[in-house]
């Protein structure tokens, strides 16, 4: 019976997983390396539906390297192919909305879980325009006429 | 309105989203607001492509009198990061004036110089990369596709894993310079269509000693006099996978770690002549005009062009066989005698309307410890042959030998069926395998969801006769 550590959510919420699924955060690894897990991690600034799919996603790669692991003997052959269906996983995974994946994306990153920080980046601006950034993302332009042709002209070619 | 959360992103964050765009979009961002002007020097990888997608429909030379805002952006960015780490770059461009490609080239063979992990050029055009010394002691993947010309006198990437060579118009000896700039290669991938002037020559030998995975696909339809000689000498492979035309002689030496081996090989013409039942059918008029001097039933015709033998011969140690449905012709036209597979475990095979299954009892007779058969669609063209829809009923045979059916033997337990969509050729393949594989302890058979005739097609097969008491059959 593998050891369990309790994560609780902002909103109090309590969720119970492997130690091993755990320890794909970083930050949760050195926390069971300083023995101070005990009673229960609070995550207050992760809400439990984030919870549950950075959960969801710890438990798959884990379930992945151990099968990798298994057959270690094969890996060479299977390595690639066992990858694809990874990625392919990984790609469903990410399929939600703009809040969740930025949620999911400042959870990996607090919680220090490269490959999902890196999964969760990649999706962010993804086969978007600079005009659908700047609506998606809220972001409100801070230049004044003058400076914006000149960084247009600093970096020409990016506007053609 | 919703608040703006990733302009508050620290930097390294935003660093690791801009490596996941083009670098044009990336540096476009810089118009947004004042906290994006400056965030480009954060990326540690770049991709640019000098056309955008309509350019690459259209007629390329339009482009090309514009490339120079191009070359002044890849200038300025490899210039930002100068000082940086580089840890990916990707580009896709049209030929350079001549000054401009030694500069953008610098670039690159400084980045491949500073801890470069991984490249890929693609060549819209015809270029020629010229070097005397090809090489970076940390490049783990590289990717050269489109008209690239190599002109290099040595390669050396002594960490190198991962090499595609797509579409490339290199000769023999800068491609053998190539893989054997590659101590430690691991991985292999060729594709090749027919858009050349030099000789089909990637991956028709492929000679490494490290290679692992091999993945190569040649669609040259209009070149059979280029399909000589293959041959694979690669004895640390353990995944091949090819597909082509049949060559006049395949080769393979020291293949015995290989485990999977996924083979489509092609013939260059169509067998339907060739089938028994031909002969057998027509009695002794003759009918086929192109055989006016073959009057014997021993069937002198024609020899199909291409020989697996060396190949087939060559792959005896692995465990799992795919073959394409032009495979399996292949199999039965240009394979002298078939080995025994002896480790066998797993075959699948597909089908097609217009190809024979001839080789199956040949192949299912070869492999003695068949674990699983998989099956991608029972429909096939009918010859009259063992293993076809009237499977093992040897019918016409005029010797009148009764052929021992292959199934009788054959050891399968797991039958895996897809694409079934229960036309009464299938329904009769079925019943004929439920009716002879002894040892069959599952069935799985797969039928479209959307088929209005599922049910009625999942009943017709339960109520097949099952030779083998433990048999489970299983709807997907």
């Amino acid at each position: 019976m593998s050891k369990k550590i309790i994560f609780e959510s902002s909103e109090g919420e309590s969720f119970e997983v492997d130690e091993a699924v755990a320890l794909e955060c970083q930050t949760i690894k050195n926390m069971i390396e300083d023995d101070c897990t005990d009673g229960g991690i609070p995550l207050a600034n992760v809400n439990s539906a984030t919870l549950t799919k950075v959960i969801d996603y710890c438990k798959k790669h884990v379930e992945a390297a151990a099968a990798a692991e298994a057959n270690a003997g094969d890996k060479d052959i299977y390595g690639a192919n066992k990858d694809i269906e990874l990625k392919t996983w990984d790609e469903e995974f990410v399929k939600v909305d703009q809040p969740l994946l930025f949620d999911l994306m400042l959870a990996a990153n607090f919680l220090i879980i490269p490959g999902l920080l890196d999964l969760t980046c990649k999706t962010m601006m993804r086969g978007k325009t600079v005009l659908q950034i700047r609506e998606i993302f809220h972001i409100k332009k801070d230049y004044t006429d003058a400076e914006e042709a000149e960084v247009r002209k600093e970096n020409a070619w990016a506007f053609e | 309105m919703g608040s703006d959360q990733i302009s508050r992103l620290p930097d390294e964050i935003l660093g690791i989203i801009l490596s996941s765009v083009p670098t044009k979009t990336a540096a476009s961002t810089s118009v947004l607001s004042k906290r994006w002007r400056n965030l480009l020097c954060l990326v540690d990888s770049l991709s640019f492509d000098e056309l955008n997608d309509e350019e690459k429909e259209e007629d390329q030379e339009d482009a090309m009198s514009s490339s120079q805002p191009f070359h002044d952006f890849m200038e300025k960015t490899f210039a930002l990061l100068s000082n940086s780490p580089i840890k990916k770059v990707s580009l896709s461009h049209l030929p350079f004036h001549y000054s401009d490609h030694s500069r953008v080239y610098s670039w690159i063979y400084t980045a491949m110089d500073r801890g470069l992990l991984e490249l890929r050029l693609h060549a819209y055009a015809c270029i020629l990369l010229k070097r005397e010394l090809l090489t970076s002691n940390t490049l783990v993947k590289l990717t050269l596709s489109g008209e690239y010309c190599l002109e290099v006198k040595r390669v050396y990437f002594p960490v190198l894993k991962s090499l595609s060579l797509e579409f490339l118009e290199l000769d023999y000896p800068d491609y053998h310079r190539l893989l054997d700039g590659c101590p430690t290669l691991e991985e292999l991938f060729v594709a090749d269509d027919d858009d050349h002037s030099n000789p089909l020559c990637c991956g028709a030998v492929v000679k490494s000693e490290s290679l692992k995975r091999l993945v190569v696909s040649i669609d040259l339809p209009d070149s059979q006099e280029d399909h000589n000689s293959m041959l694979l000498d690669t004895p640390s492979l353990v995944y091949l996978k090819y597909t082509s035309y049949v060559f006049k002689e395949h080769d393979a030496v020291g293949l015995d770690l290989l485990v999977e081996a996924r083979l489509d090989l092609s013939l260059w013409e169509s067998t339907s002549d060739y089938d028994d039942d031909h002969d057998d059918d027509v009695d002794d008029e003759e009918e086929d005009d192109n055989e006016t001097d073959d009057d014997d039933d021993d069937e002198p015709k024609m020899p199909i062009f291409g020989d697996v033998t060396k190949l087939v011969v060559g792959i005896t140690n692995i465990t799992t066989l795919h073959l394409s449905a032009d495979s399996l012709e292949t199999f039965y036209f240009c394979c002298e005698s078939m080995p025994v597979f002896n480790n066998l475990l797993n075959l699948s095979i597909e089908s097609d309307k217009e190809k024979g299954w001839q080789v199956m009892p040949i192949l299912l007779k070869s492999c003695p410890k068949l674990h699983t058969f998989e099956i991608k669609g029972l429909v096939h063209r009918e010859t009259n042959k063992c293993g076809d829809a009237c499977a093992c009923i040897p019918g016409k045979h005029k010797e009148g030998v009764e052929e021992v059916c292959c199934l009788l033997t054959c050891q399968v337990k797991v039958l895996e069926i897809s694409d079934y969509i229960g036309s009464s050729q299938e329904l009769k393949q079925m019943r004929h395998f439920l009716g002879k594989l002894k040892f069959l302890e599952s069935v799985d058979v797969s039928i479209d969801a959307n088929n209005d005739n599922s049910e009625l097609l999942r009943n017709n097969l339960l109520t097949l006769p099952r030779i083998s008491s433990k048999c489970n059959i299983q709807f997907i």
